[in-house]
């Protein structure tokens, strides 16, 4: 009797199940048609071998991340939340995901990374530390100023850095301006000449770490110019050089159709990969990279016709270009054991993905990996992980779902990547 | 077989929304793209097709072919109040482009829009009838005189 109920009550069940079964399915691969590879999160897809595993969905805005030796997690806001500029995150049961989240600090931006014990916060004018306290996860509330004076930008604003071997500490300061006209991003306007932002921003600017105070037009020393905004940027401990990534210029196409086409727009210029020597020159504003050609080109704004080279033939060349938009918001070079031996020394990039593709499709929503022997990269660059779009398409940059925005490197040597739509963070690891 | 009428049926919807997604990201031109986020029945006052081609050579770079802009950067023009508000305020915005932060929507903007004063009075008029038309806009046209009086 007893069985026979119990029969009974399963095969009332099958119709229910199915349909359960059915629309969670169809939801899920609503968002999503892509498989994903050996992978705990069912978003990013990553090569054989590695997985993804998600630390954490939703604490904002995450710009940049850094991780202490210990393990514990710190990410860069662009904007406050729960009254924090910061949000630490720690996970004290080791099952990969975050149990304690806290905000803190007044300072919001994009810059973020620790250095003798302290932990150092780039918002957009001044870059300041909170000293650290062992074993505690949130740091001494007093702030110290390292680098101030910088000007308001109300684009390309962030003020990413990275530290040296050498107790230096190098600032992107990006040009608020797409091309230096006057006024900026308009129809067949020429640029200034010489370019006057050239003097405070568009360059990577150089302080000590462990210095107060300093100004960036007096103690900052200017290390390179003619870089419109380098959010990706990361001193290389295995060369003991600099190298950053450059956003190229937007809007050739709508404001010089005559020379370019909607194609020429949508495909130019590479976003550039450079190698930074003290006193490089660029080439911004008067220079973009067109890697189709190999060439720097002069600008239009500066007489330019997608040709002509005029004075950006001796201007600093990238290492690699990458498509045109895909904005490359950080870089790491992966000095861990973990991953497979071919990425020892590679650099990672993660793109925030385009906007200004448009009319075509948007992509670049990603992270690459460009393996490196030396000081360069040996061979081409392969996208790592994919699927943060969440849509095969991205017809504008609402659409997508993620945008990679931060990566950094954990004591196992785990990759970890945050994106700033919703501030969601990944552990990527590899095991044979 | 329970296992495989439960997978038989699972499979359905999953085919099916691939499919539909396949089929909403070909290579559409964008002229056919903007057609499908307007409305079906415009104003008899307005001339959608001037309107739309003034916004795809000179806006939608930056607002995109679905208006819906670029998060951080450019507002959505979608179900924007702004855009269905006060005609002398977005006809003095086209014309003197705007700086600074702003917020529509609960989202947080800030970006420079650059003057948009090579536009003709014609041309304001019709690119802001066919926004206050579409995307989820519901307003009157604006009027040639209207940006006359503005632009003297």
């Amino acid at each position: 009797m007893k069985t026979h109920f119990n029969s009974l009550n399963h095969l009332t069940l099958i119709p229910s199940i199915t349909v359960i079964v059915s629309l969670t399915l169809s939801l899920s691969v609503n968002s999503s048609c892509q498989v994903p590879a050996n992978s705990k999160d069912k978003e990013l897809v990553l090569p054989a071998g590695f997985k993804a595993e998600v630390v954490t969905e939703s604490v904002g805005q995450g710009r940049h991340i850094v991780i202490n030796t210990n393990g514990d997690i710190y990410v860069s806001l662009q904007r406050l939340k729960n009254k924090g500029g910061v949000v630490a995150l720690r996970d004290t049961n080791k099952d990969g995901k975050a149990d304690i989240i806290k905000y803190f600090g007044e300072f919001s931006g994009t810059g973020i990374g620790i250095h003798n014990g302290y932990l150092y916060v780039g918002a957009d004018t001044i870059v300041v530390r909170y000293k650290l306290r062992p074993g505690e996860l949130l740091p001494d509330t007093k702030y110290e100023v390292i680098a101030k004076g910088f000007l308001k930008n109300n684009q390309h604003g962030s003020k990413s850095f990275t530290f040296d071997n050498n107790g230096n500490l190098y600032v992107n300061v990006g040009a608020p301006s797409n091309a230096c006209q006057t006024p900026d991003r308009t129809f067949h306007t020429a640029g200034t000449d010489p370019c006057p932002l050239l003097q405070q921003f568009a360059g990577i600017w150089k302080f000590s770490a462990d210095k107060l105070n300093q100004h960036q037009m007096i103690e900052g020393q200017r290390y390179a110019s003619g870089l419109r905004n380098c959010v990706a940027l990361r001193w290389n401990p295995a060369t003991d050089k600099l190298y950053a990534l450059q956003h190229g210029r937007d809007q050739l196409h709508e404001f010089w159709p005559e020379n370019y086409t909607e194609d020429d727009g949508v495909n130019l210029p590479a976003e550039e990969f450079f190698q930074i020597n003290d006193g490089a020159d660029c080439g911004w504003p008067y220079c973009y990279y067109d890697d189709h050609q190999n060439k720097k080109l002069l600008a239009p704004e500066y007489g330019g016709n997608g040709k002509t080279e005029g004075r950006c033939a001796d201007k600093v060349k990238p290492l690699m270009g990458f498509p045109a938009h895909y904005a490359p918001n950080d870089l790491l070079f992966y000095t861990g054991t973990q991953f497979p031996q071919t990425y020892k020394n590679g650099a990672f990039i993660a793109f925030h993905g385009s906007w200004n593709r448009a009319p075509q499709e948007q992509k670049g929503y990603n992270v690459v990996f460009v393996p490196f022997k030396e000081n360069k990269p040996a061979g081409t660059w392969d996208v790592f992980a994919d699927g943060f779009a969440g849509v095969p398409a991205i017809k504008s940059p609402r659409d997508a779902k993620y945008r990679p925005c931060g990566l950094a490197q954990g004591p196992d040597g785990s990759l970890y990547i945050v994106e700033d739509n919703k501030g969601k963070i990944w552990k990527i690891s590899y095991s044979k | 077989m329970l296992k495989i009428i439960i997978t038989a049926l699972a499979i359905i919807p999953v085919f099916i929304s691939c499919t539909q997604f396949h089929e909403s990201t070909d290579n559409v031109n964008i002229s056919t793209e903007l057609t499908n986020y307007q409305q079906k029945t415009p104003s008899k006052t307005t001339k959608p097709d001037e309107g739309k081609s003034v916004y795809m050579k000179f806006c939608l770079s930056c607002h995109q072919k679905d208006a819906s802009g670029v998060p951080g950067m450019y507002p959505s023009l979608q179900k924007n109040k702004v855009v269905t508000g006060d005609k002398k305020k977005i006809i003095n915005i086209v014309i003197n482009g705007l700086q600074g932060e702003i917020e529509v929507n609960g989202e947080v903007y800030n970006q420079t829009m650059p003057p948009q004063n090579y536009l003709t009075n014609k041309q304001i008029a019709e690119v802001l009838s066919f926004l206050r038309q579409n995307f989820e806009n519901k307003a009157d046209s604006v009027k040639v005189k209207e940006v006359n009086i503005i632009r003297k």
